[in-house]
């Protein structure tokens, strides 16, 4: 009897033990399956993030290859890691390409515009001391402005006993005019550039006697534009609306560029020459995700 | 008791040898049952073997057996009890491993579905250029960008962060070319690419003011895509609040939804779907969450914006995640001006 009963203790201890064991062993395979899992989830979380990187990389410091027709463009980058890849896509806005030979005036029917670099151009804007809430039907002096042109919230006055210097605004702008530019200094110094983001209204004659740039954001209206000295280049952009010149007298190189059409007195004529803003060739507008 | 037993069997019987009775009988000085001629008469009929007495007999007197099995026992309890307990303790320990893993395994999923779910909030931001779009809020706060504070702002966790974010459909741009008598907006596709029919809300811009616009598109023409809104503006969590007018909205770009994310009283990270004031969805994304919080850091001229999150799940972990947009801002009006 005494041998029968060591014998079960010994099997059932044993026993015990292998099942312990095996118990221990599926506890150290459970653990280690999940700090596997875990693994692995940070792996792929990092591959995602390298490669979501490297694909925003090559986007947006790759050239675009090929000259694109003026509109909208995608441009696609894929990358994967492991099973997973991904596609990047770049929302691209490539502006006309620009040569002398460009007609040097467009409207509607001519094509679209090129894209001004506003962010350079409104980069030192100037502060309007008191500017007033604007109507986006009407000028103050009442013009009609034109339907769907941009026009800036606040609107700027620049009086005809303070000068108008060549600066930009982020109001719209009104000159109760006479104003006159000054011959340059310099022979090589860039031209005067007056800007608004909004329509440009200037009642008053303005007489420039160097290289000048207005830009409108909206509209462009001027009462009369002349020159003093030989052959002064005149650019006026309109980039949403239209530009409307009463009379031009004087030896004025013009060049315009509108959206909406240029209205300027039937003996004018215009030329490739003279100078432009700076322009774009692509403006980048944002990324896609591919699996959006 | 004729019957023939086998040795090995007759050596594991009930029955005591006959020497040992007879030490016993001698010891005892007292005959025993049989005696004599009878003695005899059984040794001839088992030879060797075993007389038939019950064990019983037995107890009243203790041997050298005993002391061996008990001694026995106490060396099996010696050694198997450590045993045993070892292996108790084991498995508790590696039950306590097993559960701590499960709770870091849970701790982990929760912290990279949160990571997850935010990082694609905050890479909306790279679908435009726009300087709006993501909204940090205060800490137990969830409000409308004019200030007045959500319906839901009460359920947020005190000290977690919301987040707000705008999904636009910038290829989609419209742009406004007229105003219906009856006040609808007649638009444009300005790069030909065709508004959602189940689109309800719009970001509308107009100079440098913007608004989200609630409403319906209708195509009324094919080439070039025409639409007419029927828009009104709504209160926002990530567009600017600013006094734009419907007459100078001159843009239009469908947003493609505008959503917040927070960890309620409960534990759980919140996905709600906003459609200007009104609330489309309203629901959970994941539990074991305690708190997220949100820090912005401002964008600097040679420097984007970035975003940190710090996410505290339930098993008290403190885990954060930096996010870095790629694409960086551009005032509005490098959009306002662009035309078809």
């Amino acid at each position: 009897m005494r041998c029968s009963a060591t014998s079960a203790e010994r099997a059932s201890a044993s026993l015990a033990v292998l099942t312990g064991l095996a118990i221990l062993g599926l506890m150290c395979a459970l653990i280690f399956r999940s700090l596997e899992d875990i693994t692995a989830a940070l792996t792929v979380t990092r591959g995602a993030e390298r490669a979501l990187d490297r694909a925003s990389h090559d986007l947006l410091t790759g050239t675009t290859g090929a000259a694109h027709p003026p509109g909208l463009h995608r441009r696609s980058v894929e990358r994967s890691w492991g099973a997973t890849s991904l596609r990047l896509r770049s929302i691209e806005l490539h502006g006309p390409p620009l040569t002398p030979q460009s007609a040097p005036l467009w409207t509607r029917n001519t094509g679209p515009l090129p894209l001004f670099d506003t962010d350079s151009l409104f980069a030192t804007a100037t502060q309007c001391p008191s500017p007033s809430e604007a109507s986006t039907e009407y000028t103050p002096a009442g013009t009609a402005l034109t339907r769907n042109a941009a026009v800036a919230a606040r609107t700027c006055t620049v009086l005809s006993t303070t000068p108008l210097r060549p600066e930009r605004y982020t109001e719209n702008l009104i000159g109760e005019g006479p104003f006159r530019f000054t011959p340059p200094t310099t022979p090589n110094a860039p031209p005067d550039i007056v800007a608004s983001l909004g329509y440009v209204e200037l009642r008053g004659d303005l007489s420039v006697n160097r290289p000048t740039i207005v830009f409108a954001g909206g509209d462009l209206f001027l009462h009369r534009l002349t020159t003093e000295t030989a052959t002064t280049p005149v650019t006026l952009i309109a980039a949403t609306g239209r530009v409307h010149v009463s009379s031009v007298t004087g030896a004025l190189r013009l060049r315009v560029i509108a959206y909406a059409g240029a209205y300027l007195p039937p003996d004018t004529t215009l030329a490739a020459s003279p100078p432009l803003p700076p322009i774009l060739p692509r403006r980048f507008l944002g990324l896609e995700r591919g699996d959006e | 008791m004729n019957r023939s037993v086998p040795p090995s069997r007759r050596s594991r019987s009930i029955f005591f040898h006959r020497e040992t009775l007879r030490a016993t009988a001698a010891t005892a000085n007292r005959p025993l049952g049989t005696s004599g001629p009878q003695a005899d008469r059984l040794e001839r009929e088992h030879p060797g073997g075993e007389t038939c007495m019950p064990a019983r007999r037995q107890r009243s007197t203790p041997t050298p057996d005993t002391g061996y099995l008990l001694l026995e026992i106490a060396v099996l309890l010696v050694v198997t009890v450590p045993l045993v307990l070892a292996l108790a303790h084991a498995i508790g320990v590696a039950a306590a491993l097993r559960s701590e893993t499960a709770q870091f395994a849970r701790g982990v999923t929760a912290y990279l579905r949160t990571q997850a779910s935010v990082g694609r909030a905050i890479a909306h931001l790279e679908g435009h250029r726009f300087p709006f779009g993501l909204t940090v809020h205060p800490p137990g706060r969830l409000h409308w960008t004019s200030g007045v504070p959500h319906p839901l702002s009460g359920h947020v966790a005190l000290d977690s962060t919301p987040l707000s974010a705008l999904d636009l459909i910038l290829p989609a741009t419209a742009t406004i070319t007229d105003r219906a008598p009856t006040g609808e907006l007649r638009a444009t596709s300005v790069w030909g690419e065709s508004i959602p029919t189940e689109t309800r809300l719009f970001l509308g811009i107009g100079g440098e003011h913007v608004a989200l616009l609630s409403g319906s598109a209708r195509r009324t023409g094919h080439t070039p895509l025409r639409y007419e809104l029927t828009v009104h503006v709504v209160p926002s969590v990530t567009v600017p609040a600013s006094p734009l007018d419907l007459a100078a909205v001159r843009l239009c770009i469908p947003v493609r939804r505008e959503y917040s994310l927070f960890v309620d009283r409960a534990g759980q990270l919140r996905y709600i779907s906003h459609a200007g004031a009104a609330t489309l969805e309203n629901q959970p994304l994941l539990r074991g969450l305690k708190r997220l919080t949100f820090t912005e850091t401002p964008a600097k001229p040679t420097l984007p914006a970035g975003y940190h999150a710090t996410i505290v799940t339930r098993d008290k972990r403190v885990r954060s995640a930096s996010f870095v947009p790629t694409v960086g801002r551009r005032p509005l009006h490098t959009f306002v001006l662009v035309r078809p």
